[in-house]
Formats: C-alpha cells, structure tokens, sequence
C-alpha cells in the first residue's frame, strides 16, 4: 500500500504561503502592536510597557504550567484554581498563622506539587483522559480553597475565631509582587527568570529533550527505555508548581488572599499556551512561543483598554485572535506525513 | 460461474508486480494461492477485489467481463475480500446482530427496527454455520477469531459467491483453525468459491482442491491438490529450487562467551517458557511463520509484559521494564518502524543523540550525527532533515542507529527489513553484521527465508512461541527452512 501512496503527486506549495503560514502568528502580534503604536499615542512608552508585562507576568507563569503539560501530549486545566489556592494558602500562613518569608513561600509551592501529583495520578494511574482529569481536580480544588475561607477573602485585621486576626503581609513578601529592581518589577523578573529556566530545562537539557519524545510518540519512547510515566508525572508536578507561583506573585501584587483569583488567568493562560504551540507552525509546544502568546494577549488587553474597548468586548478579540493564529498553523500542510 | 482473471500484468510505479498471470476459481473450489513474499500473491488478490485496477488484463464472471472500479463493484458481484484486518469491515461498539444483519437492514430500508427479530434472525445464521457467540455482544469484546468468521457468515449472507480470504489462519490456534476450515468446507459445498493465501502448507495440502504458485509475478505451478503432490514440489515451485544457501560466512571455531542466556525455572511466575542462549556478537535469527509468537518474545524480552530473570554475562538479572531492560544492555528495532521505532516530526539529529546524557550542546550533538550518517549511509546526509520525510530503509538506519551511541549488548531485530527496498536493505543487513563483529548480540526475527539465510549464524524456528529446532548456519538452505517451519506446525497440530 506504501508503494501506492507514494505516487501521489505532491503540489509544490508556494514560498510565500508557506512562509505566511509559519510566521503567521509572528506577524499578527508585529501587527498588533504597530496598530496600537500608531492609534495611540501613550502606547509606546516605557511605563506602558511595563504596565504590560507586569499583566502579563502572572498569567505566564500559569501559561508555562500548562506548556509543561502540553510537552508530555498532556492538558492541565486546573492552574486557575491551584493558582487560587496558592493565593489563599500564602496569605492564610501571613495573616492567619503570622508565619515568617520561607513557611509563606513553601507552603503554596507544597500545595501546587500536591495539585500536580494529584492531576499525574488521575491521568497517568487512573488512566483518565487529561481534559477531563485536571477538570475534575479543577473543581475540587476550587472547591478546597473556597471551603477553607468559607467563601470570604484573607485580608489584614480580618475577623478571626479567635478576634482580629493578627498576621500582617509582611513588607519581605509584598516586595515580590510590587516591589522593582532597577526600575523592572520584581514580577516581571522572576517571570523572565523562570521563562529562562523552563527554556533551559525543556531546549537545552536530554531531560526535556526526553520530554519531548514522550509527547510525541509515547510508545517509542517506552520502547527505547524512557520512563514515560515519570516524565509525565514530572510535567503534572511542574505545572502545578508553575501555578502556585503564580498564586504567589499574585497574593503579594494585590496584598490580599481573594477567594478564586486564579479563576479569570485560566483562559489567558490557556491561549497563550496555544498560541505558543501554533508559532512558527511547529504545532509544538515551546517557552518561547508560550511567552509570545502571553505578551500578544497582554498587548490586546492594555491597547484595547487604552481604546476604551470594554473588558467584556475584549474577549471576543482574544477569542478570534485564538482562532486566526490556530487557523494558520493547522492550515498548514503536512507535508512530512 | 467461474471468476478468471485473465492475463493481469501489474506494477507500482517502476516495480513491476504481476506479468500475465491467469487465475480462475470455480464454484465450489477451494483454490490457494501460494508464494513467497513478493511473489504477488497480495496483489492479485487486490485486484481481484476491486482495490487496485490492474494495468492489464481482464475479470470475468463466466464469461463475461467485469470491471471492479472498487471494492464495492466486486461486492455487488458477490467477491468478497477478507484481509487480515478484520476489524475494517466491523463496527465495533454494535453488538454481534447488529453487524451480521448490516447488509440486511441496508436492502430492507425499513425505519423502524425491531431488535428482537433481528436477534433472532442472527442466532440462525450463526447457528447454521456452527458459531456459539452471544449476539448482543458488542463486537469490540470478540476475539479476532470470532471476528473473522462473523466477517465471513456475513459475507455468505449477504450471498458473497467467492471469498477471498489473506492468511486467515495465521492469528489463529489450532483448534480455531480446525474449525475456520470446517467452515471453508461447508461454503465450498454449498458452492462457494473460496481463495485462499496461507503460508501453512499442510494446511492448504488437506483443505485446497485447486493450487497456484507465483514466483517472482509470474505463474510457476498450477494443478490440481492429489496424492502425487508432495509438499517439497511447492516449496521449490516457490522459492525457484535450492539457489538460496547460507550467505553470511561461518567463523571458525573460537567460541565467544555466552552474552544472554534466557532458562526456564519451572514453576515461578517470571517463567518464560522458554530458553536458550547467545553468544558474544552471534547472528541469531528467530524464525516463525506469521502468527507464531515473535513479536511477543521480542516485546517479553524488551519487558513489555511481566517480569523475567535473565543471565547477561554471567549474571542473573531482572527485567521488569523497558528502562531496566536498555540498562542491561537491550536494544529494540520494533516491526512497526513508523508507529514504534521514529518520531516522524522530529530531525535525524535527535533521534540520534537520544541516549545522550545532561546538557545539549549542538555542535557536539551536529558532529556526532554527521560522523554516524556516515558510517550508516543515511541520505539524505543532513542532520536537522525530519525523518518523517525519509524513505522507509532511511528510517529504519535511524531507528537502528539511534541506539548505538553507546556499545549494547543485545539487540532485538523484530522484522527490519519490512517495506524496505532492495538497495537499503543490504546496506541494513551490513550494519548489523558490523554491529555484531563489535560485540553485540542480535536476535533477528523474521518470517522470510531469504532474510533469516543472508544473516544468520544460526537459526531457531519458532512455532507457537516455543523454539522447536535450531539449525546452523552450514546447514542451511531455503528449503530446509521452510520444511522445518511447516513440518513443526504440522507436528504440533496433531499432538
């Protein structure tokens, strides 16, 4: 039958369409921000800019959880809420058990690779499929966090069981998610920092490389000796982790434990994620392409705003944005088939 | 009411496949069609299925002629190919009735559908040819025996008057097969003609009235089954007398250390049920018909199932998995390259710097891959060049390749040479010779005569998943092996 297929004639595809449909997604945030450059004037200003990746800064952090999943052909859709938990679970430990710096950091990062086991041993033990799985976790860990705070948000001078609560968001801790070095947010420097390691990991070590492999063809992967299930396992476990971190930046940036704050990320995180995975018309998932996803939504939400666009409108255009830079990467043709 | 395909010429592109073979098949006949692999065998009946339009040539149906633009063409003149995959034809969530009476319920055009005559009307079909099968069972849970004679009871419902039937005893054990030929029987008597591709020639010797053998696309012998007929006629109508002996040299007598030897241990649960062992950089080909086991010895001894003791080099080990089996040593070509063995979407330089270790430094990894598509002849001879895109015997020089950044100890070989072209496959056959004269043991696997000839120091057959004789390699010609092959099937259906 091979032979058959063969004598099909394949058409030549045309130089410029298929550079159209590999840097396709490149060049509608190239667009993107010529439009919003020219339109307005305060667009291109430093302190817009930072404006910007001070936005997007969280939203990446769950956007490279989700890139990790994706990696090993996986799904987390549960960041959002183990993003909410890290938030309550970091200001509970300040406000209610008035812990030090180390114990308020540990403990969300201990919750996010709880989440992550947890999501590894629904998908990869119980065999569940991914969506589903880390939908299922989604709920019961939004569930965990709003059970926990019985619905109302952790904040300083709270009433407490026993009186006013008497923990305070220590100035150490609120430095992370307000505080700048050199005039660049904190945020926007361990959002840089961890891009770079998850680079790193993923493109530079055989670890990622294996990773890699898993996702692309488990079976083969199994059957040259890579530990597929522990590669899985570890995606879960660092997608959560990617999480809570971001629940992290986010409880110090706002200086309160909001009940479900991570709730609103999970789409952005998600499109950015997918965004990522169809740059340069690889149809895989990379750091680099995830935080241009997020950089390209960060950018339509400010230059939107700055447009008076309303905030409800505004997700009709990161939803066609969605649409285009998938259209062009799954247009493209396989050739290599 | 005779099917003749008359004067088929037939080719692929430049291969040409068929050149003026005549076939005919009668009612009421049971005709094999017999060969090597590549002999044509496939084709013909592909095309006399309507799957391939032959390039020339006729088919007629008594007489008259017929042109199959498809399968259902052929179908509408009642010739029904069963291939290997009996699943195509079978929905496999719908219960048993369901898919026996599809053709039914298609002519009958009725909107309401009663489910319990239809139940009823399947157990009598299923009851005048002898299958016991619960019929609200959904297909998905039958077993590829059940499978295949539903496919077939279907088929003769839907008035098929010539089946055409690809080795379709080769997944079967033998009480299974006994009973598949019980059916071929009845529908011959009820005057069905019925082609059949097997590679079990004893099989074909007690069922078959009307034999053909190709060689090579071309008609070599065609008679009729009688006491006359003795099983050493066919097998050298089919491989073109004793040409094929032993290729690969005979090393004197040194004797290299035992690298793995696999024991029996009695009653424990790591048992394999089998032994032997394999010397330092031996050739040894595992030799078994389709259907006999090879796959899931290779996949055991890889750790894709339970867990077994081995001995490597003096010592006894276990291997529970994949990863522990490539620890100690195991390398694995897997049949199906394209699924198992390569990531299509990825470059040769991945694949083969896949066993590096840490940090990724490209130019290293570049050099690496260079020197290796070199020594391996891979072209083209780039290494960021996607595999997907490569021809079948470059893909398979990537699978092998990818393993021997590191010096192995044993390598698994399960069908290599499957899809691969003439010229890529003794390039392959090469690499495995080099990688044996460096030490590695291999276990080759193969159904193919020519292929277990060109490689081996020595040969195990294999039937039913046990190793029933060991021939050398001085020993050996094409026609011993096939004899042996057959001869052990045989032997072992009677016992």
């Amino acid at each position: 039958m091979d032979t058959v297929k063969t004598l099909r004639t394949v058409k030549p595809i045309h130089p410029l369409t298929s550079y159209l449909f590999r840097y396709g997604a490149v060049l509608i945030i190239l667009g993107v921000i010529a439009f919003f450059s020219i339109t307005n004037d305060h667009f291109l200003t430093y302190s817009n800019l930072k404006d910007i990746l001070k936005a997007i800064s969280i939203t990446t952090f769950l956007a490279l959880g989700v890139t990790f999943s994706l990696v090993v052909d996986g799904f987390d859709i549960s960041v959002g809420s183990t993003t909410s938990l890290a938030t309550i679970a970091a200001a509970s430990a300040l406000v209610l058990h008035r812990q030090e710096l180390l114990i308020t950091l540990l403990v969300p990062l201990l919750c996010g690779i709880g989440v992550g086991l947890f999501n590894a041993f629904l998908v990869v033990k119980v065999k569940l499929p991914d969506l589903l799985a880390t939908l299922a976790v989604m709920y019961i860990v939004n569930g965990i966090q709003m059970t926990y705070t019985k619905g109302y948000s952790i904040y300083e001078g709270m009433a407490g069981t026993g009186g006013e609560a008497t923990g305070k968001f220590i100035p150490s801790f609120l430095f992370i998610g307000q505080g700048e070095v050199l005039g660049i947010p904190v945020a926007v420097l361990l959002m840089l920092l961890f891009v770079g390691l998850a680079y790193i990991f993923l493109e530079k070590t055989t670890f990622g490389r294996h990773m890699y492999m898993v996702g692309g063809n488990a079976e083969a992967a199994n059957l040259f000796g890579i530990p597929v299930n522990r590669y899985r396992v570890l995606a879960y476990v660092i997608s959560g982790l990617f999480a809570a971190l971001g629940g992290i930046v986010l409880a110090s940036r706002i200086g309160t434990g909001q009940v479900s704050a991570g709730a609103p990320l999970l789409m952005d995180a998600v499109a950015s994620a997918y965004i990522g995975f169809a740059l340069f018309g690889e149809k895989r998932p990379s750091v680099v392409g995830t935080l241009l996803g997020s950089i390209l939504i960060g950018v339509l939400l400010n230059g939107l705003t700055m447009m008076n666009v309303p905030y409800f409108a505004q997700d009709i255009i990161k939803g066609s944005i969605l649409v285009l830079a998938l259209t062009f990467s799954f247009l493209r043709k396989e050739r290599s088939a | 009411m005779t099917l003749t395909l008359l004067d088929i010429s037939h080719d692929f592109g430049d291969l040409p496949v068929l050149h003026q073979v005549t076939f005919s098949v009668k009612p009421g006949e049971v005709h094999a069609l017999l060969g090597m692999n590549g002999a044509g065998k496939s084709t013909l009946l592909h095309i006399a299925a309507g799957v391939y339009q032959p390039v020339r040539g006729t088919i007629n149906i008594d007489g008259e002629r017929v042109l199959f633009r498809s399968t259902s063409d052929a179908n509408a003149h009642g010739v029904v190919f069963l291939t290997q995959e009996v699943d195509r034809g079978l929905v496999p969530q719908l219960a048993v009735h369901e898919n026996l009476t599809i053709g039914h319920l298609r002519q009958e055009k009725a909107i309401w559908f009663s489910k319990s005559a239809n139940r009823a009307r399947a157990r009598a079909l299923l009851q005048e040819y002898g299958l016991d099968l619960n019929v609200d069972l959904p297909v998905k849970e039958l077993s590829l025996y059940e499978k295949q004679m539903l496919s077939i009871i279907r088929a003769v419902s839907n008035q098929a008057r010539y089946l055409l039937l690809d080795e379709p005893t080769a997944s079967l054990d033998r009480l299974q097969a006994v009973k598949f030929y019980e059916l071929v029987q009845k529908l011959q008597l009820q005057g069905l003609g019925i082609v059949l591709i097997s590679h079990k020639l004893h099989e074909i010797m007690a069922c078959c009235q009307q034999i053909t053998v190709l060689r090579g696309g071309v008609t070599v012998m065609e008679r009729s089954v009688d006491n006359n007929l003795k099983l050493e006629d066919i097998i050298e109508a089919m491989t073109g007398g004793a040409k094929g002996i032993a290729r690969r040299v005979v090393k004197d007598g040194e004797q290299q250390p035992v690298q793995l030897a696999v024991r029996t241990t009695g009653n424990r649960s790591d048992d394999l049920g089998i032994k032997f062992e394999i010397r330092k950089g031996e050739i040894v080909t595992l030799f078994g018909l389709l259907g006999s086991g090879k796959t899931e010895l290779a996949e055991t001894l890889f750790g894709l199932h339970d867990a077994y003791t081995a001995v490597i080099e003096g010592k006894q080990v276990t291997i529970r998995n994949t990863r522990q089996a490539v620890e100690q040593g195991f390398a694995f070509i897997p049949e199906e390259r394209g699924r198992h063995g390569v990531w299509k979407k990825d470059d040769i330089r991945t694949h083969l710097a896949l066993s590096f270790r840490g940090m990724i430094h490209v130019s290293k990894e570049l050099a690496y891959s260079q020197e290796r598509i070199r020594s391996f002849a891979i072209r083209p001879d780039s290494p960021t060049y996607r595999v997907g895109r490569l021809s079948g015997g470059n893909q398979q020089k990537v699978a092998i390749a990818k393993w021997f950044a590191k010096p192995r100890k044993i390598a698994i070989f399960d069908e290599p040479m499957k899809g691969i072209d003439v010229s890529a496959r003794e390039t392959i056959f090469q690499m495995i010779e080099s990688l044996a004269a460096e030490g590695t043991s291999i276990l080759y696997l193969t159904a193919e005569p020519e292929e277990a000839l060109r490689i081996s120091d020595r040969v195990w057959t294999l039937v039913d998943g046990q190793i029933v004789s060991e021939i050398e390699a001085h020993a050996l010609t094409m026609d011993a092996l096939m004899l042996t092959a057959d001869k052990e099937v045989q032997r072992n259906g009677h016992r």
